[in-house]
């Protein structure tokens, strides 16, 4: 904690703002404040990398596939939209 | 440091990069990818079809679960969505990627679904719940006075070599995950779903759930941080237990 200037951002700040961080989304000057203050908070810096990581991972979440009997269905109407044989 | 931090700290001097990819996007909508399975499927390609269906039907569910009462009527609200894809096809210009006309289908459908089965009083509720001024993460967990105001009193613990390889290998941890998702409010899920699953661009999340920027990161971090404490707690659960 010694190294952070009271007068600069707060963990509170920079936690509000991971995501947009990460997304590079913060105005240049926010996101250099925010690098500094990851920089020296190494509470933070793992706060940053644990919303990072969910990010990742929610992508990567199981797949999820229609019913079979609705997929069916499905390639049955695409078939007859695009006048295919059924 | 993870590769999506070192992105963005090295992206610092490259933002005209940045903009010039998001004119691209805004200007020709659909990616060269979405462009050649576009052609196929105008053409009746089945197998175009069976991939689009793989790489979308996942997050449509999670989405449509957002606004109606469980995964059988999310399951018909998406089936119904497929249907209307494959009527419209056809007239498909590309004015926006294929993945966000499809998005806004099934946001369409499922909120008039949610709005057919008498459960826009239960949405009104959640999206109060949803209030913009609550915070992210726990207040408690900062100091609240003092010279050091606003500092962590109960800081995150690092998850040691957690990776998403790693976290989504236990099967109870995704389970924390997805169960975390499914609790979310359909106002936070969407954007969760569209911004991380999906990957749709910010601007074209904002567009098609007419919300602005700010109010999109407001959402995403509030949706990441409710995952992200779901992790914690069983992280520290299982370390508790061991």
């Amino acid at each position: 904690m010694k190294d952070h200037a009271p007068e600069g951002l707060t963990c509170w700040d920079v936690t509000d703002r991971a995501s947009e961080y990460l997304d590079d989304h913060l105005p240049f000057l926010a996101k250099v404040r925010v690098g500094l203050h990851l920089a020296s908070c190494p509470y933070c810096r793992t706060y940053v990398k644990q919303i990072n990581l969910v990010s990742s991972a929610v992508r990567s979440l199981p797949k999820l596939y229609p019913l079979p009997l609705n997929r069916l269905r499905l390639r049955r109407q695409f078939a007859a939209q695009k006048g295919l044989p059924l | 440091m993870n590769s999506k931090i070192v992105t963005c700290t090295e992206s610092i001097s490259h933002s005209p990069a940045i903009s010039q990819r998001s004119q691209s996007v805004t200007s020709s909508a659909l990616g060269k990818n979405e462009d050649r399975l576009l052609a196929r499927l105008k053409r009746g390609d089945e197998g175009a079809f069976d991939e689009l269906v793989n790489q979308h039907h996942s997050a449509l569910i999670r989405m449509a679960m957002g606004y109606v009462a469980d995964r059988e009527v999310a399951e018909e609200v998406v089936q119904d969505t497929w249907m209307a894809v494959i009527e419209n096809l056809n007239r498909f210009e590309g004015r926006s990627s294929l993945r966000t006309w499809i998005c806004g289908i099934l946001i369409h459908k499922a909120k008039d679904r949610g709005v057919r089965e008498k459960r826009h009083s239960t949405f009104s509720a959640l999206e109060s719940y949803d209030d913009e001024n609550d915070e992210a993460i726990d207040p408690s967990r900062f100091k609240q006075s003092g010279k050091w105001a606003g500092h962590w009193v109960f800081p995150p613990q690092p998850w040691d070599d957690q990776t998403p390889e790693k976290l989504l290998a236990s099967q109870q941890a995704v389970n924390a995950m997805q169960r975390a998702i499914e609790a979310l409010p359909a106002t936070l899920k969407e954007v969760l779903i569209l911004r991380d699953v999906e990957g749709v661009d910010a601007k074209e999340v904002c567009e098609m759930l007419t919300i602005t920027e700010t109010n999109l990161y407001v959402r995403l971090h509030r949706a990441r941080e409710r995952v992200r404490d779901a992790v914690e707690t069983y992280l520290e659960g299982r370390k508790m237990a061991m």
